[in-house]
This record gives structure tokens, C-alpha cells and sequence, in this order.
């Protein structure tokens, strides 16, 4: 059971102009043994990067990778025991579905009934025993995923890295082998490193989710730890939606926003803050007094289950889910209504207001 | 001990491997090829009026060669690769005919067809040829075996092209040759250029047919060769170095153009061309008769032409000839098979920053006309060597193995990045990854490469000619045969050549990669 730790790793590549760009700033990091890890974060964080490293695929600028505590950095990936699925499958072309996953344990030199066993019980676990026959361009997209998986799992590792594994595939079909991605590394106690940009999938797949950003690790926590308690205002806003308030300080536990007080449960640190509230948490009412907030409905998006309103408060776009029961329907809001909404105090997030709100929001 | 030592070597193959096949181009194929250029210092007065007067006419039939491959080529190369129809797709695998055909036997042909009372004058009832040998014959004849390049470099071109674009200029509002004209036109006029350099280039360096049509008229090569067999070294150096320095202009000029991608829009004025749509029945009968008359009886005359003269004889001259051909052929193959996929792979990675300059000397060396390598060579090889069947191999292997090499680098280049690291990953080493998945993946042009590289081999003339004193080549001999009337027994060692060229194709028709198995 390799415990994988990174160790104050720096990526630079080399820009076209001779300018340097760094991918990695001095990322330290522990690996969740056996669990599902996922490095989560928009496009350019640096994700794919951290990961090519840790299979051996690239080379740090600087820093460590520690497999078990022993320096690894210099190890090329062949000696590295890992299993790696990738983006786009990378199955090979010219070998059958059988062969591509006997590749592994062939090389390795294992013997003629160890791999026939690893390959026959790799391919049912996929669900592609009866197609061990085709080519890999005779599958389907989700099939060429499943067999990247067999192929990686067959090489016998208990550490699984897995490179954007989904988002080649169809949405529907992606959401689907996420469980069984996530039923297969459980059964077999693995160790999983999952690289990805959608949200989403980290929430519902991950034991444990480092969020980065430009390079740099900005929190990591279990999926419920990052939604409900992000640290930052990224967080908050990569993490789901969530609409910002910029306020003023009035005691430890009072802000105003726009001439009206809101509690806060969190302590109040400094004189400018931005309050943070999920959609979720924001209660809309039709009541309109000097003590709330109001705004006019600017966009109503029915999601089915529920409507999702976007409020124009003084030109901030306050975002807010509410449910309306059948017999109820005369009295949703339309277009252009007045609404007023609230919050409870415990759901406010409390963070020190940024020089430029839009540049902490902002994916690049 | 010994088992130690086995390890280390077999560790260090693929180095030693690679090592030696960059020391094989440079020392073997590349320095040999230029080293004529040398001679400017050494020879006073090589540059005549008799050679300006010869390269000159050759640049003059390669632009005409070029130009009429172009307006009919543009066309042709869009119908077979956006028609659906099966004739279309025969007529698709024929186009390749003439770039496997030897030469000397497709210039038989085409004389046959065009120059003599047997051929195209047989048929309208004439008792004399069409044409007589001279500049409209070889403009004919090199129309014939150009063509092709032509086609496929923009065929190649036009079908990387994703049809989206098609459809969103469609949607767009523009009609159907004003798409062709602001879509497809600025994107391949890459194919378009690469197309005009390889016929330009390829009408420039044939020897052996042009010498059956030419008459008394000079192109460059058969001056070349003509004066190389008078005794005439520095003269015939002079004219070489020309054409030499002339290849490399081309290639750097033609790197220039295709180094700018940047495409002109203020230039999109619609209506004018689109009425010549109307045109369309019209257009498709000229192209069809286009390529039945100028291209494909041409080519293939001379089986006609062997059924009606079914004498056919085997003397010792011929069978001595044809074992020297595929002697040499076969060797040559075998030893750039060797050498090629080390230097493609180091060039289509651009490894150690190498693959540019190593992609720029193979281009030379593709580009410099056979007859002046081939001076160019002997005068290298000379120095150290003695006998004329191992400079007849090295001057083959010089200008067969860019041949190979081209292919390679195109096949290594689509190798998606991911398989190698997908490889890396599952615990190969870098000699195992490289016989295990990339080898098996550029099978397919390696064996198109080789055959290319072979058909080469067994149909140059030019720098055979240039080398040889004694030893005959099938294309030699059948270049003598038509000079000394023989035109029977020529036909029929054309024949055996035309008949291997199309087993030949048909094999590269069928050459996909089959299953595999580690």
C-alpha cells in the first residue's frame, strides 16, 4: 500500500516566448490512504500537472514525491507500481480488448496462467468479458473507459490515478461509471488519485477532495467539509453556487448590508467583509420592509424539482431556490416581482473582502 | 559475468540503434549526396551556355508540368475524395499506378501511346505518331507520373479538413464555390505547395523515360548523364551543382510560404465565380476524358501493346539485368529498413532538437535530381571505393531512403502522445514501449514506405546512368533497347515491371494494420 506525500513541489514550464509559467507553487500534500482521492479545480490549476508527477510522467522543477516514504522523484513511471487511466483512454489501436489488458502483467513477465486469470477477472469486473475479442475502435466511448480501467487495474497496483477519467464521455454515462469507479476502489481497499474540473463528480465520487487553484492547494477536505465550510471565497463559489454580499462591520456579530443589519453566527473580524449565502439558504418572501433585503426577479430557471430565481439586488445577482407545492402554483413569482429574502445567521459564511472580488472569483 | 555483460548490451540497444542510424544519414546518405559542391572551388570554367541552355529547359517543363498538374489535379483530388460513387473509388486506386510504375517503362508506354505509329494514331487510323519526340512529348509524359503527387498531396490536405467548417460557412450564406474558394482553397494550399515541390521537383530529376521521348532536345539530367558518360566530369559537375542548389532554394522558399498560416478574408467576393457551377455535367466529362486519354491509356498502353506482340524472349541480357535490379532493390530496402524508424522517430519528436535540422537534409536529399546525386556520389565513393555494384547500392540507398523516412515521421507524428506515457505506465521500458506499440502502429507505413522505396530503386535510371559504366539496370537496359530500335524486347521488360508495380499497389491498397498479439 504505497502512502503517497508530496513534498514542496514547484512545476515551471518553459513559455514559447522564453517566459515561465508555473504550473505547481510549492505544493505540500498527503495522499488519503485508501481512499477516493480527487484533485479538483478549474482548467490550468496545475491538476494534471501534480499528477503526471506523482505517475513519473513529468518531472518536478523542484521538490519530492514520497511512495511509502521513500523518495521517488527520480523514478521513471515503470518503476513506480501505479495504474493510470487516462482523458482519452489511450487504448492501443492495434492490440484486442484481451491484450490490451494482458499488456501490464505481460511486461512484468508474469506467467501464462496468472495473467489469463488478472485479465479474465479484470474484464468482468468492467462488464467487457464477452467482448474480449473486439477492437478497442469497435467500442463505444464508455467502453473504451471501462476497458482503460480494466487495463490499469490489471497491473495489479493499489494505487489507481486516473486523468479527467469522464469528460470525454457522455454525461449520462459518465455519471454512471462514477459509481462503479467508486464500487470498484472500494472493493478492493485502492488508493485513487482522480483528477477533474467538474464539481459534481468530486462531491458524489470523493472521500476526500483537494481543491486548487493557480498552482496551489486551497483546501482539502471531505466533499461536505468543502461545501459547508469553504475557507475561501473560491471555495465558496467552486464548491456549488453561492451568492456574495459586500458589508460593513457593525459589532462582532452584526453586519449591514445596504441599510439593513444581518446577524452572523461567525465572528466578524475585520471592517469590510463579503457575506456568502448557497441559493439553497436564502429565504424569499413577498413581504417588503425596511428591516430586508429586496430586489427585482431578473431570470427564473425551472429545474424541476424546484425554481431557481435570480434576484437583481442594486445590480449584485443574488441566486435563490425555492419550492412551490402544486396547489400553490398561482402563487409563484414572475419576472419582474419584488421579492424581500432573508437568512439565518448560521448559514452566512464570513470572509475579509478582497481588493478585487471578481479576480477571487474568477477561474484562471 | 557474461550474463551481465549480455544485460548492458541489450539495455544499450536501442542507443547503439539509434546512434548508428544518425551516423548512417549524415555519413551514408547526406554528406555523399552534396558533396559535388565541393567542386565549385576545385574546377575553373564548369559553367557553359550548353548548361544554362539545358537547366533552363528543364525549369521551364517542370513549371508547364506544374501548372496543367495543378488545374487538373485541384479538381480530381476534390471529386475522389467527396464523391461516394465506386468508380470513383477505382478510378481513385489508379491514380497511384503511375508513382509505382518505373519510369523507363512508363515512358515506353506513353511514346508508345503518344509518339509512335502503334499508339494513339493506330487507333484514329494514322500511319504516323502524333507527336515527335521533343518538348511536348515529355511535357506528356511528365504529366503522367507527377499527377499523382499532386493529387494526393492535396487529397491528403482536403481530408483533414473537418467538414464542420464546410457547414458552418454553408450556414453562413455562402454558395457552394464560394465555400471552396474561402474555406478549402486557403487551407490547403499547404497540399497545393507541397504537391507543386514534389512534381516540380520530380519533373526536374527524371532521366530514363525523358530520354525515350527527348529526341534531340536536352533536359538538365539527360545532359548531366550525357557528359558524365563523355568523360566530361567538370562540365557534368557544374550542371549538377546547379540543380542541387537550385532543390535547396526550392525547399527553402517552399518553408517560408508553408511556415505563414495566416489566411487573407478581405478577399471573399462571392457571386462571380458560383455561375460556373452551371458548368458542373461539362466539368465532370472533361475531367473523366482527362484522365482516360492523358493519364491511364498512356500508362497502360504498353500491355496492349505486349498482347499483340507475344514473342516474347528471354535472353541472357535481360535475366542478368533483372537479378542486378532486385539485387540492388532488395539490399537497398533491407538496410534503410534498418536505419529509417530511429530517424523518423528523432524527427517527428524533434528529439535533442535534432529533428528539424534532420528533417531539412532528408528534404534535400528527396529534392536534389537523381542524375546530379548520383555524379555527386560516384565522385564521393570513388575516392575509396573501388567497384561499381557497391556504388550503385550506396547511391540507391541515398536516394531510397528519404523515401522511407517521409512516411515514418508522418505515421510517428499521429501517434497519440498518451499510448506512449499509457505504455510507460503499465511498467514497459522505453525499448519495450518503442517494439510494442510503436512499432506495431507504423507498421503499416513501413510497409508502404519500403515498397515506395523499392519501386524506386528499380526504376531510377538517372543516377544509375550517372554511376554505372558496365552494369545495367532493367531501366538502363530498356532506355538502350528503345534507343537501339528494339522496341519488342523493350516492351516486354516494361511489361514484367508494369506487372510487379500493380502487385505491388495492390498490396499497399490492403496494407492496414491486422490484429496483434504482444
Amino acid at each position: 500500500m504505497p502512502q503517497v506525500e508530496i513534498k514542496n513541489l514547484t512545476k515551471i514550464y518553459q513559455g514559447l516566448k522564453g517566459d515561465k509559467i508555473k504550473a505547481l507553487n510549492h505544493i505540500n500534500l498527503k495522499i488519503k490512504d485508501k481512499a477516493y482521492n480527487t484533485l479538483l479545480g478549474p482548467s490550468g490549476c496545475g491538476k494534471t500537472s501534480l499528477l503526471k508527477i506523482i505517475t513519473g510522467l513529468i518531472k518536478p522543477t523542484s521538490g519530492k514525491v514520497l511512495f511509502n516514504k521513500k523518495d521517488v522523484t527520480k523514478k521513471s513511471p515503470q518503476d513506480r507500481d501505479i495504474g493510470f487511466v487516462f482523458q482519452h483512454f489511450a487504448t492501443f489501436p492495434h492490440l484486442d480488448v484481451w491484450h490490451n489488458v494482458s499488456y501490464g502483467p505481460v511486461i512484468r513477465g508474469r506467467s501464462a496462467e496468472e495473467i489469463s486469470e488478472i485479465v479474465n477477472r479484470n474484464l468482468e469486473l468492467v462488464g467487457l468479458a464477452q467482448r474480449a475479442n473486439a477492437m478497442p475502435d469497435e467500442l463505444s466511448g464508455g467502453m473504451r473507459q471501462r476497458l482503460g480501467l480494466a487495463r490499469a487495474l490489471a497491473s495489479q497496483s493499489k494505487l489507481l490515478l486516473l486523468d479527467e477519467p469522464l469528460s470525454a464521455l457522455d454525461a449520462k454515462i459518465g455519471t454512471y461509471i462514477r459509481y462503479e469507479l467508486r464500487r470498484i476502489v472500494k472493493k478492493y481497499k485502492l488508493t485513487a488519485i482522480h483528477v477533474t474540473h467538474n464539481q459534481d463528480e468530486a462531491m458524489t465520487i470523493s472521500d476526500n477532495i483537494i481543491l486548487m487553484k493557480k498552482g496551489q492547494i486551497v483546501q482539502t477536505g471531505s466533499p461536505a467539509d468543502l461545501y459547508d465550510k469553504p475557507k475561501t471565497i473560491f471555495a465558496a463559489n467552486f464548491m456549488g453556487k453561492c451568492s456574495f454580499f459586500k458589508a460593513k462591520k457593525l459589532t462582532d456579530h452584526l453586519a449591514e448590508y445596504q441599510g439593513v443589519k444581518i446577524k452572523v453566527k461567525q465572528k466578524i473580524k475585520d471592517k469590510e467583509v463579503i457575506l456568502g449565502v448557497r441559493p439553497e439558504k436564502v429565504h424569499l418572501s413577498r413581504k417588503l420592509n425596511k428591516k430586508l433585503i429586496f430586489g427585482k426577479i431578473e431570470i427564473i430557471n425551472y429545474l424541476g424539482y424546484l425554481f431557481e430565481y435570480r434576484i437583481n439586488v442594486q445590480g449584485n445577482i443574488v441566486k435563490a431556490y425555492k419550492r412551490f407545492k402544486e396547489k400553490d402554483i398561482k402563487q409563484r413569482y414572475k419576472v419582474g416581482d419584488l421579492v424581500s429574502f432573508w437568512f439565518y445567521p448560521e448559514d452566512i459564511l464570513v470572509y475579509k473582502a478582497p481588493k478585487d472580488l471578481d479576480k477571487e472569483l474568477s477561474l484562471e | 559475468m557474461l550474463g551481465q555483460i549480455k544485460r548492458g548490451i541489450i539495455k544499450h540497444l536501442s542507443s547503439v540503434w539509434f546512434v548508428s542510424a544518425a551516423i548512417f544519414f549524415i555519413g551514408i546518405i547526406f554528406l555523399p549526396a552534396v558533396y559535388i559542391l565541393s567542386y565549385v572551388l576545385k574546377a575553373e570554367n564548369i559553367f557553359t551556355a550548353d548548361i544554362l541552355k539545358a537547366v533552363s529547359a528543364s525549369f521551364i517543363i517542370g513549371l508547364i508540368v506544374v501548372l496543367l498538374d495543378f488545374i487538373f489535379g485541384l479538381p480530381l483530388a476534390w471529386i475522389l475524395t467527396r464523391s461516394k460513387s465506386k468508380i470513383v473509388k477505382v478510378i481513385d486506386s489508379l491514380v497511384d499506378l503511375s508513382l509505382v510504375i518505373p519510369t523507363a517503362a512508363l515512358g515506353f508506354s506513353v511514346y508508345l501511346y503518344w509518339g509512335s505509329k502503334y499508339g494513339l494514331a493506330y487507333l484514329l487510323g494514322l500511319d504516323y505518331g502524333l507527336f515527335s519526340a521533343g518538348p511536348i512529348l515529355i511535357i506528356l509524359l511528365h504529366i503522367v507520373f507527377t499527377l499523382p503527387y499532386m493529387i494526393r498531396s492535396i487529397a491528403a490536405a482536403i481530408v483533414k479538413i473537418d467538414i464542420a467548417y464546410e457547414q458552418a460557412a454553408v450556414t453562413l450564406g455562402a454558395k457552394p464555390v464560394t465555400v471552396f474558394r474561402t474555406v478549402y482553397f486557403p487551407l490547403f494550399k499547404d497540399g497545393i505547395i507541397v504537391g507543386s515541390i514534389l512534381s516540380f521537383t520530380r519533373s526536374l530529376s527524371e532521366t530514363g523515360a525523358t530520354m525515350m521521348v527527348a529526341g534531340v532536345f536536352t533536359t538538365a539530367p539527360i545532359f548531366i548523364v550525357g557528359l558524365k558518360q563523355a568523360g566530361q566530369l567538370p562540365q557534368a559537375a557544374g550542371a549538377s551543382i546547379i540543380m542541387i542548389v537550385s532543390a535547396i532554394v526550392i525547399l527553402f522558399i517552399s518553408k517560408l510560404f508553408l511556415g505563414r498560416k495566416k489566411i487573407n478574408l478581405e478577399k471573399i467576393y462571392p457571386r462571380a465565380a458560383d455561375s460556373l457551377l452551371k458548368l458542373k455535367i461539362v466539368r465532370d466529362i472533361i475531367l473523366g476524358l482527362f484522365l482516360i486519354f492523358i493519364i491511364f491509356l498512356p500508362t497502360t498502353y504498353l500491355i496492349i501493346f505486349n498482347l499483340t506482340n507475344l514473342q516474347l524472349f528471354f535472353n541472357s541480357l535481360i535475366v542478368k539485368s533483372l537479378l542486378i535490379s532486385f539485387a540492388i532493390a532488395l539490399i537497398v530496402t533491407i538496410i534503410n529498413l534498418f536505419f529509417s524508424a530511429p530517424i523518423a522517430y528523432l524527427i517527428a519528436h524533434n528529439k535533442f532538437r535534432l529533428g528539424k535540422i534532420l528533417d531539412s537534409l532528408n528534404e534535400i536529399v528527396l529534392l536534389v535530381p537523381t542524375s546530379a546525386l548520383g555524379l555527386s556520389l560516384v565522385l564521393f565513393w570513388q575516392q575509396w571505393l573501388q567497384g561499381e555494384f557497391i556504388i550503385l547500392i550506396l547511391t540507391h540507398l541515398s536516394f531510397s531512403f528519404p523515401l522511407l523516412v517521409k512516411p515514418l515521421i508522418t505515421a510517428f507524428k499521429h501517434i497519440p502522445l498518451e499510448l506512449e506515457e499509457a505504455a510507460y505506465s503499465l511498467g514497459a521500458s522505453k525499448r519495450k514501449m518503442f517494439m510494442t506499440i510503436l512499432l506495431p502502429l507504423i507498421k503499416p507505413a513501413l510497409i508502404a514506405g519500403s515498397i515506395m522505396a523499392f519501386m524506386r530503386s528499380l526504376s531510377e535510371t538517372g543516377a544509375t546512368l550517372a554511376v554505372s559504366d558496365q552494369i545495367k539496370t532493367i531501366p538502363v537496359l530498356i532506355v538502350d533497347l528503345v534507343n537501339q530500335g528494339q522496341l519488342n524486347q523493350a516492351g516486354f521488360v516494361s511489361a514484367v515491371l508494369f506487372v510487379i508495380a500493380f502487385i505491388f499497389l495492390l498490396i499497399l491498397k490492403h496494407n492496414k494494420f491486422s490484429k496483434n498479439k504482444l
